[in-house]
């Protein structure tokens, strides 16, 4: 048997098959192509590790029993900061605040992680975190930015949907294999992700929780 | 990535010619699912399926980041894994035919037959050798483009596929013995 075979082994697609299946493609009228949910999809991948602090939010003001800042450099360069803020309630942790920066133009870029008490300890590290916005605040959000650490990813390990968060439109994203979720909205220029790990808090309870944050500390209105 | 407005006419976008992309891709496309899954109703379906989603996603295609078929081939691999991971404790009837009756009866012509000993041949590839072979004799990608999509060195492709070709051979030569 010869390399030969193998190529001999190549079969045309049945005609009645490819004139069906083309048919079916190019039934969608010209234009622009169809954009699932009207949003773009990129990831930012974290890394976690040690230092300071930056406090900015009312949150951020109560007392915080740990804080670290890690600095990603690619080549040489910033490719961002990544703070973790531990907060605390009557003494003892009560939720974790996870602040990522990307340089963009003369400045630099924020994008605030909560993470509710008992929705698992954070991001693992290493695994990627999904920002989802709509394409128009996204090219708006990272105006000048360096870089977006970006990748496609699977639509089939993702269920995407739009839902009110205190009269404040956000996306789900439900990662069904990671068995995970992503609360995100973006307001006044900034990109509020909440992440929630499926096992310990309920999707639906993820959206209650978050709204409630809000109610009490009003962060989204900053 | 928005379609450029100069490119929005029928069946085109980022430049790309989608009528003679199919043209061109579909038995590239079908043949790699053929030697990969090695039955010929599935082969169809996925190649549907990243037909599909190809002119879905037609907008996301650059031609400044990257050659069209290794953008196809990506959507294809993908698609391929999802098959998988769903039917991998499915047996496909024509391989375990195959599998199951190494002499087939004699009023099946010869090359059917061939053709059978071949598909069980790959079926029992490791995935990874298989997949490799499906780019390259289903698809008909260059080594250099296989290693684009699989993320192995050049040389190592070229290895894998020489072994892998070997091992096949070998194997063909052992039945033929029998």
């Amino acid at each position: 048997m010869s390399d030969e075979f193998l190529y001999e082994w190549r079969q045309t697609p049945r005609p009645e098959f490819a004139e069906v299946l083309k048919e079916r493609i190019f039934r969608e009228p010209p234009g622009p192509p169809r954009r699932p949910h009207g949003i773009h999809i990129s990831l930012l991948t974290l890394l976690l590790v040690a230092i300071i602090v930056a406090c900015t939010t009312p949150q951020i003001r109560t007392p915080v029993l740990q804080a670290t800042e890690t600095v990603i450099t690619e080549g040489g360069k910033v490719a961002g900061r990544f703070i973790q803020l531990v907060l605390t309630r009557d003494g003892k942790p009560a939720e974790t605040v996870y602040i990522w920066r990307l340089p963009c133009g003369e400045g630099e870029q924020s994008i605030r992680l909560y993470f509710p008490p008992d929705a698992g300890e954070g991001p693992p590290r290493r695994v990627p975190i999904v920002l989802i916005m709509p394409e128009e605040q996204r090219e708006q959000f990272f105006k000048g930015c360096e870089r977006l650490l970006s990748l496609e990813i699977s639509e089939e390990e993702l269920t995407v949907r739009f839902v009110e968060v205190s009269d404040r439109r956000a996306t789900l994203i439900v990662n069904e294999k990671e068995h995970n979720a992503l609360l995100t909205w973006v307001e006044n220029g900034i990109a509020y992700l909440v992440f929630g790990d499926l096992d310990q808090i309920p999707r639906e309870e993820l959206i209650r929780r978050t709204e409630r944050i809000l109610l009490q500390g009003g962060r989204g209105d900053e | 990535m928005p379609i450029r407005k100069d490119s929005r006419e029928k069946g085109q976008s980022d430049g790309v010619d989608w009528e003679a992309v199919y043209a061109g891709y579909l038995p590239r496309v079908y043949n790699y699912f053929r030697y990969l899954v090695g039955v010929q109703a599935v082969a169809e379906d996925l190649t549907a399926t990243v037909f599909e989603k190809a002119w879905r996603r037609r907008d996301r295609y650059r031609s400044d980041v990257g050659a069209f078929s290794t953008w196809l081939f990506t959507v294809a691999k993908n698609v391929a894994r999802d098959y998988f991971r769903h039917r991998r404790q499915e047996v496909p009837l024509e391989w375990a035919r195959s599998l199951a009756d190494p002499d087939p009866v004699e009023e099946v012509v010869a090359e059917r037959e061939e053709r059978d000993r071949l598909a069980a041949l790959l079926a029992r590839l490791p995935d990874r050798e298989r997949e490799l072979i499906a780019l390259k004799y289903g698809a008909g990608l260059t080594n250099r483009e296989i290693a684009r999509l699989s993320g192995l060195s050049e040389t190592n492709v070229g290895t894998i596929l020489h072994r892998t070709v070997q091992r096949l051979r070998e194997e063909w030569e052992e039945q033929d013995e029998r």
